[in-house]
């Protein structure tokens, strides 16, 4: 192996191998860098990967990643206490190209993009951890792998390296930590036979169904749960706020149980054995605390930069992982062509994100981190939705009332002020 | 066997010799809250006669602590290349 090389990658993540599958096919000489033993090996998702970036990285992907399920149900589930409330949105048109997501595991969809970027030519190596950059005066010119003589040199060096980005921190591009910029997602995948998951979620064939739950399952704690089906397994989960979970002295773990032992979670995954734990941190900051994109010899994508949107009801991260690091691997191309790799050369990467859905979609949903983090998002909405429900269905005794009148009453115990404030930024995250 | 230790022994880790992440003590001794009992999702920090034990073999690379921890008590890094926690379906 020589030692440079037009493009180095750090992190076989969705951004790390989409920005390789991009600079390879444009001929470029490309190194990709995983600490993992194998690519897939430090991660783990929800999760439900949106397809129509992927489609533009890999064309059909669909006929040859390896997929769990269309998703063509998504249910979003209110509970309070006793009561639920769900609603269903099904679509039988996500069963076709160019279809909306597929539920996703990573070591397998991972590993797949991995050697998508090998086919198209380039090196990945794993099994490697990249401790530092290299440094030629303020440009950066190469990686410093934690191996004898592992000193690589490149043109340009992306940082795909995930939600703890040591060398974003490193290399002064990331802002400082903060306590309520990250989300703890704790998930089980339960293993349960095709049959039994199509009955019990009332799917037929390989179609899939995506749940966002928010309830006070979680007692009060800001977040939400999840579950996904799989081919022949469920994957079920919660992202935290870390803060929560010292305030009420709880831990994650805790809390997922909870969550499944909320009847109507306890009915889908009841028998179920667990075949595998796993957590990870989610970058939940939004817009405003994202790094600085690039600067002399460097670019940073996926969850490294910040790029995820989490409003309570989806979850997007893979995807903007992908079309991140698609921009990166194409604003790489440019440059090495014009042999250029200076922050003004590197704001290509800054133009073409603004041109693509991930900046937008980030911009959008600046609002979002604000909702995410009202402890009444998570406890006193799913109460008065499912207090107004309880009413309007329940035909006891004395008078009855209108539905209209039962809301108002409803909404009265919230306090306006909080919810136009939260309505507000609802909307305007959503 | 507790619905915790049931979720931890389905990780597969290879586990290095060397910690990757290392605890200064005597912070530790002197934080009151110790946030740490409840932020790791995969019970590293223990209270062992009131002294916090932590044991980084099963840890899963989360990066809870390295943001969370109280007394900035750690110096937190990545497990040798191919080391750690190594998921295998994710
Ligand atoms: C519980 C949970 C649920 C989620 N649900 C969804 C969902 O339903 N849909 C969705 O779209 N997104 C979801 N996300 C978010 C999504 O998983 C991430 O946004 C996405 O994985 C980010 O991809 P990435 O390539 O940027 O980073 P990663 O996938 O984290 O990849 C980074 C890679 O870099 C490697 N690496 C790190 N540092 C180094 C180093 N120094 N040297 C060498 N290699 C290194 C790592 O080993 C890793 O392979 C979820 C996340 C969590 C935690
Ligand atoms: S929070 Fe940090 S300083 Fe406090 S006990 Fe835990 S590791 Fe030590
Ligand atoms: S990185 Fe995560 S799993 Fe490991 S010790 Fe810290 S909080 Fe626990």
């Amino acid at each position: 192996m020589t030692n440079k090389f037009d493009v180095i990658v750090v992190g076989a993540g969705p951004a790390g191998s989409s920005a390789a599958i991009m600079a390879a096919k444009a001929g470029l000489k490309v190194l990709v860098i995983e600490r993992g033993e194998y690519v897939g090996a430090k991660n783990m998702t929800g999760g439900m990967l949106m397809s129509q970036i992927l489609n533009e990285v890999v064309p059909e992907f669909w006929k040859e990643a390896p997929l769990q399920r269309p998703v063509v149900s998504q249910r979003i589930m209110m509970t309070s206490g006793a009561r639920s409330m769900m609603v269903d949105i099904g679509n039988q048109k996500f069963l076709e190209p160019p279809f909306n997501g597929f539920s996703v595991l990573r070591h397998e969809l991972d590993a797949w993009m991995a050697d998508k970027a090998r086919e198209a030519g380039a090196i990945v190596v794993t099994g490697t951890v990249v401790d530092d950059v290299i440094r030629e005066g303020n440009r950066i010119v190469g990686v410093k792998t934690r191996r004898e003589d592992g000193d690589v040199y490149g043109d340009v060096v992306i940082l795909a390296d995930g939600v703890n980005s040591l060398l974003a921190r490193k290399v002064g591009l990331k802002k400082p930590d903060k306590a309520h910029d990250i989300g703890l997602g704790v998930k089980e995948l339960l293993a349960l036979p095709a049959k039994t998951i199509n009955e019990r979620f009332g799917l037929t064939g390989n179609s899939g169904a995506a749940f966002m739950a928010i309830g006070d399952f979680a007692r009060g704690i800001p977040g939400g749960g999840f579950i996904y089906t799989n081919k022949e397994s469920i994957s079920i989960g919660m992202v935290l706020q870390p803060r929560a979970l010292i305030d009420q002295k709880v831990t994650a773990d805790e809390v997922l149980e909870r969550f499944k032992a909320v009847p109507e979670v306890a009915r889908l995954i009841e028998g179920a054995k667990l075949i595998e734990y796993s957590g990870h941190l989610i970058p939940e900051g939004g817009y405003d605390s994202m790094s600085k994109l690039y600067a002399d010899g460097i670019m940073v994508a996926g969850d490294a930069a910040g790029f995820v949107v989490n409003t309570g009801i989806t979850l997007q991260g893979m995807n903007l992982a992908i079309a991140s690091g698609k921009c990166a691997g194409e604003a790489a191309v440019k440059a090495c062509r014009k042999q250029d790799f200076s922050v003004s050369s590197l704001s290509e990467y800054e133009t073409l994100l603004s041109e693509g859905v991930a900046l937008n979609a980030m911009k959008t949903h600046r609002r979002a981190p604000e909702l995410m983090s009202s402890s009444r998002l998570f406890s006193e909405y799913p109460d008065m939705v499912n207090d107004l429900l309880e009413q309007i269905v329940t035909i006891g005794p004395g008078p009855q009332e209108l539905a209209m009148k039962i809301a108002w009453r409803e909404m009265k115990k919230i306090g306006w002020k909080n919810l136009i404030h939260d309505g507000l930024t609802g909307v305007k995250s959503l | 066997m507790s619905d915790r230790a049931e979720k931890l022994l389905t990780i597969r880790h290879h586990v290095s010799r060397t910690p990757h992440i290392v605890l200064d003590t005597e912070k530790c001794a002197a934080c009151l809250l110790k946030p740490c009992l409840y932020f790791c999702p995969a019970g590293c920090f223990s209270l062992v006669d009131n002294e916090l034990k932590f044991q980084y073999e099963g840890c899963l690379e989360c990066g809870t602590c390295r943001v969370m921890c109280a007394n900035n008590a750690l110096k937190w890094d990545y497990p040798q290349g191919g080391y750690g926690v190594s998921v295998r379906l994710g």
